[in-house]
């Protein structure tokens, strides 16, 4: 994900040769030397005073309740954002108003910084959309009513439906499938906007494939009949799900060994013997030299040899090749 | 897993219900064997335990409780039918017709779903008693 980085360049524009008034330049001199709450209280009183009616004032006054990094920082950050609202209506003939603007962008821009932190390192996921949307609402509002956030939305929603699987990964079975649900939700909305985004699509098709494979390997050995088809049911329309999306990603790439083999696994699972021989000879092609390797360094890895063994039966035919490795396989099982 | 909820829903003669319970696959594609070994190996059927067996040749295979023939093995259930007739061996098949070669059950492919069907003759032949559920949940049943 491309993250906004967002370097806080504080350039305060009040001039040093202008002369500021009795708060405002306490305020300005506190500020200036990093006392960001001894700054507050002089900027506080200048805003009650009639130093209230410069811009300027209101200006420093954003700046110095965004600096303050004690307590409720959200809500400092949201009496900056209204004292740079307010400074801008002050600012009659407009001669602050690009400066202004740029407190305010960069100032909403930190919700949407906090967003990313909050979903890829402190793994707070609502609280990580409650800040992406205040992002969205206050840049439409104070930065700019017309820009398109589809590009954003897109980074931010597949992120959240990468973060909800990487989680479901740390999770047993029963709590895996409501982060599942999740990221399959996160990945859909990515692909409202971006019905192409590889990586959503890559998502989706994994999770139904993972579903599928949890239904039928995941249960209790000594399962009833009854429940063994329903689960048969439940991965048959798994599989189906996946595939869509799967062939979506094989069109947009059609190199990446990764969803060759999850279609080969739905196809498999699918009893589709047709279209599984198709993608299990394609994985095989691809890792042969791999297995002839493992072969080489060690001739008595059985779980290689039955590879080698299906390889050269099923979609590799070589009938000399397939009863070399049975029979070493075979002396190997007799010892 | 189909082969453990047979294993449920079949009942053996009172002589075959001691002992350990052997499930037998006979073939070369031994993917069946370890996922039985690895699923039921050390587990019970009733107060029998389950003893799970890989057959390559047919002079291998002894007195099972269920004999599971990989595909490619198909053309001989005909003779292992009628030399385990006294065994009490549930065959289970994998390929269209095993049915007619003497199998018990045989795994098919619906759609894109493995089923089974049934044949209650061979199974009586076998003196075996197939349960109503097993029955009503498959495929077919030839009678």
């Amino acid at each position: 994900m491309r993250f906004i980085k967002y370097i806080s360049l504080i350039v305060l524009g009040l001039s040093l040769n202008q002369a500021y008034s009795q708060w405002t330049g306490t305020a300005y001199e506190l500020y200036k030397n990093q006392k960001f709450e001894e700054a507050k209280v002089a900027i506080d009183s200048a805003v009650s005073s009639t130093e209230r009616f410069d811009s300027q004032t209101w200006q420093l006054r954003g700046l110095i309740y965004r600096s303050i990094s004690d307590g409720d920082q959200l809500y400092y950050r949201g009496i900056a954002m209204e004292s740079f609202v307010h400074a801008k209506k002050l600012d009659s003939t407009g001669v602050y108003t690009a400066k202004i603007n740029d407190y305010l962008k960069s100032t909403v821009l930190r919700y949407y910084n906090d967003a990313v932190t909050l979903l890829t390192e402190e793994k707070e996921f609502v609280k990580a959309e409650e800040s992406y949307n205040t992002y969205k609402k206050h840049y439409s509002t104070l930065v700019d009513p017309s820009f398109n956030f589809d590009k954003t939305d897109v980074e931010f929603y597949n992120a959240m439906g990468v973060e909800y699987l990487n989680k479901a990964d740390d999770f047993e079975l029963s709590k895996k499938a409501e982060f599942k649900e999740k990221s399959i939700y996160y990945c859909l909305k990515t692909l409202a906007i971006d019905s192409l985004h590889y990586q959503a699509n890559y998502n989706i098709g994994i999770v139904y494939y993972g579903n599928a494979v949890d239904y039928i390997t995941s249960v209790d050995p000594e399962i009833t009949i009854e429940q063994l088809i329903l689960n048969q049911k439940r991965a048959e329309e798994s599989f189906l799900k996946g595939i869509p999306f799967l062939k979506t990603c094989e069109r947009l790439n059609s190199e990446d060994i990764n969803v060759k083999i999850a279609l080969m696994g739905c196809y498999y699972g699918l009893n589709n013997e047709e279209e599984y021989l198709i993608y299990q000879t394609y994985v095989d092609l691809y890792y042969l030299s791999s297995y002839l390797d493992t072969y080489k360094t060690d001739p008595t890895d059985q779980d290689n040899l039955k590879i080698l063994i299906r390889i050269y039966t099923v979609t590799l035919p070589n009938a000399e090749e397939a009863e070399k490795y049975k029979n070493e396989l075979h002396s190997l099982q007799d010892e | 897993m189909y082969i453990y909820t047979f294993a449920t829903l079949v009942e053996w003669p009172a002589e075959r219900r001691t002992g350990d319970f052997i499930i037998g696959v006979y073939g070369e594609k031994t993917a069946v064997y370890d996922e039985l070994i690895k699923k039921y190996a050390g587990k019970s059927i009733g107060s029998q335990k389950i003893v799970v067996k890989n057959f390559r040749n047919k002079a291998e295979v002894k007195s099972c409780h269920i004999l599971y023939v990989t595909e490619e093995r198909t053309n001989e259930l005909t003779e292992l039918s009628a030399s385990l007739s006294t065994e009490n061996t549930l065959l289970v098949g994998e390929r269209s017709g095993a049915l007619s070669k003497g199998a018990i059950i045989n795994f098919i492919i619906e759609g894109n779903q493995q089923k089974y069907e049934i044949n209650k003759t061979n199974a009586r032949n076998h003196k075996l008693v197939i349960a109503d559920k097993l029955s009503d949940l498959a495929a077919s049943v030839t009678r």
